[in-house]
């Protein structure tokens, strides 16, 4: 069994109705699908957050135990006690 | 040795020294030294339209090598919108040319008595006559001006020429250096432009500071923080504001619109023609775009995200094509986008409220012919535009009947293009800012853009839950006063905010790496307290001007009115999205004035936003402070 904590920061807290969540998996599961488990979960406004046309938003920040993920290592398979952070990143203009 | 040249157009007098380096190890240089230079020399009995205002060009010191973004020039004058402090930067190609003709700053002061510009050749400074030049458009200007001499150009069009409070100075044709009114006092000078010719390609520097510049370079590329801005210019924020409630629209009445499929990046990428970038710079965000209607073709760079918004949303209008001409016509004649396009919404809203009538417009919400008629309007002073080029605070006080609470502005200039009832670290960093109203000079993106391992770094971590959570006020006061500290920094380096304050790539020690290889020992630290001294000298030039705490406020409409925030979905015929039937949160600040003197007291002001003789000395400028 993997446990992993997420914590949701801002708009996407709002949306997924809490600000952090355990999830636990019993197959070998990547950050990706992860995301992909958890807008079919939630709300489509969660998923219209994490998503643009299909692919991960570049609006997402992904952080696996408060790294920054980069977009090449989405595919990361997750470990037991790992954490994610997810926030939605506007800037300035 | 870089040089300062001091030219008074009174009396054609110019005097060019050697910079001194003391000043260069305080100040550091652009925004830092120009601050200096105005505080020393213009006091409160100067105003803005006097010909003994000063109109100071600087460029960074990082200006004219390869260190990744060092393309922005800084021009700093007394504002004739807030009557106090005032200052523009801008990108392109001018900064770093001016730098290599040799030049820290060119220190204008006085009045031709006939209309001219100047032309810098290297150590060469001339002051020609610019009777050709004079009520040309600036991009004329400066076809006319490089086909005479070459090198870059910074020129004022109409609106300058016309002392308009908003008037910019635009450089390599699509880049404005545009707040708190620069073009009008350049206008007030009959200074048309100012042209500049470096011989020198770029400057010496040596192999390890090539070397950083280039690993910094790659940094920038690789980052998951600045690939938005990459592959869909800073118009790649119109989406993501849109669902986030913080895309201001009808004068700040909303901060969503139905219609964000017109305003989005795929529209406006129809009109592209090319990727662009300023000078030195790998992430590239500009954007050509040409309009092409019948007979009429239309060449922008741009429009981004700032205009898009000012002349899109806020003005209701869901055209992208009349954002496009709204941007042309404010190039051309010089105008700030933001403060014209809010502007222009105050007048909507003015009117939606029966206090405003023109014959020639209707003013109402959205109409393409009052947003781009106004627009020449008040860059001639003409018609209803003679009251709107005094800005809105000006507007509203001359409408009267409570006008003024449709002026969205702080300190005399209109507010960028941030929802401060979401984006509540901006709406603190608009207040407490001391050009007036700006995203920049904070550029507070810390939690917004979720810059949590820059953060890690900076603020204890026990505080980061509610630090990073962009509705929660207690802590958005530290976000603001680090991001003035830094902006100063990178101001006065010459560098722009893409690569630094809004990405955070690279932090105080990044730059104090480079710099040392540069010759100049700074820590990362010393370089934050050199930007604490420059926000605090800015601070005491307004405090000479009566300005305290009165001035740090944001319009009621941010401190009274809730703003409800919608998710949409596809759905009606005509191609707008339908909104939630009830909001997903509501934007609200909940105790400004909490949020304003954590702020005080972290930057070591008095409860009225006043330094406190114990800072001063800290920060060795308790001497200066005295100076009237």
């Amino acid at each position: 069994m993997t446990t992993v904590k997420v914590r949701f920061f801002n708009l996407l807290a709002v949306h997924a109705g809490n600000k952090s969540r355990i999830f636990e998996f019993t197959e070998e599961t990547t950050v990706a699908q992860m995301l992909a488990q958890m807008a079919n979960e939630f709300p489509p406004a969660f998923r219209d957050m994490v998503y643009q046309q299909d692919k991960i938003s570049p609006h997402l920040r992904i952080f696996l135990n408060e790294r920054l993920l980069y977009e090449k290592e989405f595919d990361t398979v997750l470990e037991d006690g790992d954490s994610l952070m997810l926030f939605p990143a506007i800037a300035g203009g | 040795m870089p040089l300062t040249a001091f030219i008074n157009l009174t009396h054609s007098d110019i005097n060019v020294q050697p910079t001194d380096p003391e000043l260069i190890r305080r100040w550091l240089g652009g925004r830092g030294l120009g601050a200096y230079l105005l505080y020393c020399h213009v006091g409160p009995e100067v105003e803005a339209f006097s010909p003994d205002n000063f109109l100071i060009f600087t460029s960074g010191i990082m200006n004219g090598t390869s260190w990744p973004t060092a393309s922005r020039y800084h021009v700093t004058f007394k504002s004739p919108a807030t009557d106090a402090y005032g200052y523009a930067n801008s990108g392109g190609f001018f900064g770093p040319e001016l730098r290599r003709a040799g030049f820290d700053a060119l220190v204008i002061t006085g009045k031709a008595p006939v209309p001219v510009f100047i032309r810098v050749i290297d150590r060469d400074i001339q002051i020609l006559s610019a009777s050709h030049l004079w009520g040309q458009t600036t991009s004329h200007v400066e076809e006319i001006l490089v086909a005479e001499a070459g090198g870059r150009v910074a020129s004022i069009g109409l609106a300058g020429e016309n002392q308009v409070l908003m008037a910019a100075i635009i450089n390599d044709k699509g880049r404005a250096a545009a707040r708190s009114g620069p073009g009008a006092v350049m206008g007030s000078k009959n200074l048309k432009a100012v042209q500049v010719v470096a011989g020198t390609p770029s400057l010496k520097t040596e192999a390890d500071f090539r070397q950083l510049a280039k690993q910094t370079s790659r940094r920038l590329i690789e980052s998951p923080d600045t690939q938005g801005l990459m592959n869909g210019s800073t118009l790649f924020l119109m989406t993501i504001k849109n669902k986030s409630g913080d895309l201001p629209a009808k004068n700040h009445q909303f901060g969503q619109v139905p219609f964000i499929n017109t305003l989005d990046v795929d529209t406006f990428s129809k009109y592209w023609t090319r990727r662009k970038g300023c000078a030195v710079c790998p992430i590239r965000c500009a954007r050509n775009s040409e309009l092409v209607d019948g007979s009429e073709t239309i060449k922008i760079e741009g429009p981004e995200y700032e205009t898009t918004d000012s002349f899109g949303p806020m003005c209701w209008n869901p055209d992208p094509e009349v954002v496009i001409r709204a941007n042309a016509l404010c190039n051309d004649h010089g105008l700030d986008t933001i403060s014209t396009g809010v502007t222009i919404a105050f007048a909507m809203e003015c009117h939606e409220n029966g206090l405003l009538n023109d014959e020639e417009f209707s003013l109402e919400w959205g109409d393409p012919n009052t947003i781009l008629g106004l627009i020449q309007r008040i860059a001639e002073r003409q018609g209803l535009g003679k009251l709107l080029a005094e800005g809105t605070l000006r507007a509203a006080q001359e409408i009267g009947n409570g006008a003024e609470k449709f002026a969205m502005q702080v300190k005399g200039v209109e507010m960028p293009r941030q929802e401060p009832r979401i984006a509540k670290a901006f709406g603190l960093g608009h207040a407490t800012s001391n050009r007036g109203a700006d995203h920049l000079y904070a550029l507070p993106t810390i939690d917004l853009a979720a810059h949590w391992e820059a953060a890690r770094k900076i603020f204890p971590e026990d505080v980061l839950p509610s630090l990073m959570d962009i509705a929660d006020e207690t802590y958005k006061a530290d976000v603001v006063m680090y991001g003035e500290n830094f902006c100063a920094i990178i101001d006065s380096l010459g560098l722009c905010k893409f690569s630094t304050a809004e990405t955070y790539v690279v932090m105080p020690d990044d730059l104090a790496e480079g710099l040392k290889t540069m010759g100049y020992d700074f820590s990362g630290d010393e370089l934050l307290t050199i930007g604490e001294r420059i926000v605090n000298l800015e601070r005491l030039y307004n405090r000479r001007h009566g300005f305290n705490s009165r001035q740090d406020v944001l319009p009621a409409r941010f401190t009274k009115e809730p703003l409800p925030i919608y998710s949409f979905s596809p759905g009606s015929k005509d191609g707008d999205l339908v909104a939630s039937e009830d909001p997903v949160v509501v934007g609200q600040i909940f105790d400004f004035e909490a949020m304003m003197q954590r702020y005080y007291k972290l930057r070591g002001w008095d409860e009225n936003g006043l330094p406190t003789t114990q800072t001063l000395e800290r920060l060795g400028i308790a001497q200066l402070a005295g100076k009237k």
